[in-house]
């Protein structure tokens, strides 16, 4: 990968990679961190990597990145606090916060493989190459992910027809 | 493969995208009618997707590469060791170049040491001299005998070997107009005593020298006579006589003759001492 393709990457995946680690993380400056970290990764194996991998390469480097910060700390768990469903909120909800909220309750694993499939559009073969784990694993998580994020929405009294379509 | 309640979720995701086909459907659909709890399940989640969420990273400039750097010259290991010999070449052969083109700079002899002239070489005296051969088979016998001190006197003595140069020559015609005829009266006298002592039976023969002596003389100077003629030192007259007469005295007695004929200047110490010194040590030493 050349220069110029290098900072194609940048220009290309910076944001879409910044999402995915607020999004695990919760926190910006972490977020930041992990993305400094990957590019920096990316940079020093540019001559080794094809331009065409990046991606891949960036969002595996990032996944490791949250491993091993995981083992680092293990005790400490980065969850959202859920709301309690109030009935005189319903009203104003918003679906996108609802899933939002949703997503914070799924586990680490669960988090990146919905992640990557619904923001990037990986298939399941791909994100099964960047989790190191393998295609049934990664349907099985995502699955039960979904099925989790099902369950919180209404247990929050959004029906599945305001799931699918918002309002 | 049959589709139950522990591998059905594997399948679930396939069959709400509508990715499964054929026989795995049949299977999964045969497998949802006997459990309609889970076919709910799978209706509250088939759509369930996170919406796009656009997030812009505010730290890109940061990340990007300048395209535009200079060129760097890579500098390897190899290429260090080479300049490190071409300069040091080049310190040496500039160095070398000034030295040589400097003449202040050039290094002074502590000493020259001038070869000593050889047998072989060839020294022409201005006049040139010219010994006889048997002057140096004189020297040749008498160089058994002499200590090592006289070694280099020897050497310059066989140096000065016979030569016929342009201006010897010259010299020689020189001499000859000169000396000859002085010789010739001194060899004719020399005769003439023999003759006396030969004929007058009562006479005694020379308190010094025998007839045969005299013969003896006369003959061996006649060969010599031509170099003689052109030798102006005396000693070297001297060291004619020496080789020419073994006995000391008898030499002495000839030199006295031609001193007398005026051959020779009256200096006989003077002839006496070169003689020692110079010709025949091992004469004096056995005295």
């Amino acid at each position: 990968m050349t220069r110029k393709e290098y900072n194609n990457c940048v220009q290309l995946f910076a944001d879409r990679l910044f999402r995915f680690a607020i999004k695990k993380t919760c926190d910006e400056a972490r977020a930041r961190d992990i993305v400094q970290q990957s590019f920096e990764k990316l940079w020093l194996k540019h001559e080794e990597v094809n331009f065409s991998k990046a991606k891949a390469y960036l969002f595996t480097t990032a996944h490791n990145f949250f491993i091993d910060e995981y083992r680092k700390n293990k005790k400490i768990q980065h969850t959202a606090i859920v709301p309690e469903f109030q009935e005189n909120r319903y009203d104003n909800f918003d679906l996108k916060d609802t899933l939002e909220i949703a997503l914070k309750q799924l586990s680490d694993i669960q988090k990146t493989v919905v992640l990557l499939r619904d923001y990037e559009g990986y298939s399941y073969k791909e994100i099964a190459e960047i989790c190191n784990l393998s295609e049934a694993q990664v349907k099985v998580y995502i699955f039960r992910a979904r099925k989790k994020m099902q369950q919180l929405l209404i247990s929050m009294g959004i029906s599945r027809k305001k799931v699918v379509y918002g309002n | 493969m049959e589709i139950n309640k522990i591998n059905y979720e594997q399948y679930a995701m396939d069959y709400l995208e509508g990715n499964l086909k054929g026989y795995l459907l049949q299977e999964m659909e045969a497998f949802l009618k006997k459990h309609p709890n889970i076919k709910a399940e799978l209706d509250g989640i088939e759509l369930c997707y996170l919406e796009e969420v656009n997030i812009h990273y505010a730290g890109k400039e940061s990340l990007l590469k300048p395209l535009a750097t200079p060129k760097r010259f890579l500098i390897t290991k190899q290429f260090q060791y080479f300049t490190a010999a071409a300069s040091l070449l080049l310190v040496l052969g500039l160095g070398l170049f000034y030295i040589k083109n400097n003449p202040s700079n050039h290094l002074k002899p502590l000493a020259v040491i001038e070869p000593l002239p050889t047998i072989d070489s060839e020294i022409v005296l201005d006049p040139p001299i010219v010994i006889s051969p048997k002057i140096i088979h004189a020297t040749k016998t008498v160089q058994k005998s002499i200590n090592p001190k006289e070694e280099t006197r020897l050497k310059m003595q066989k140096a000065l070997t016979p030569t016929e140069s342009v201006e010897s020559v010259k010299v020689k015609k020189h001499f000859n107009t000169k000396t000859e005829p002085i010789l010739n009266k001194a060899i004719a006298n020399h005769t003439l005593e023999i003759k006396q002592t030969n004929t007058s039976s009562n006479h005694k023969p020379h308190k010094h020298l025998k007839p045969q002596t005299h013969i003896r003389i006369i003959d061996s100077l006649a060969p010599l006579r031509p170099t003689v003629e052109m030798i102006e030192d005396e000693r070297l007259i001297s060291s004619i006589a020496m080789t020419t007469i073994p006995n000391f005295k008898k030499a002495s007695r000839f030199n006295k003759n031609l001193v007398k004929l005026g051959i020779l200047p009256e200096r006989k110490s003077t002839l006496k001492k070169n003689l020692r010194e110079a010709l025949v040590p091992e004469v004096f030493a056995s005295k």
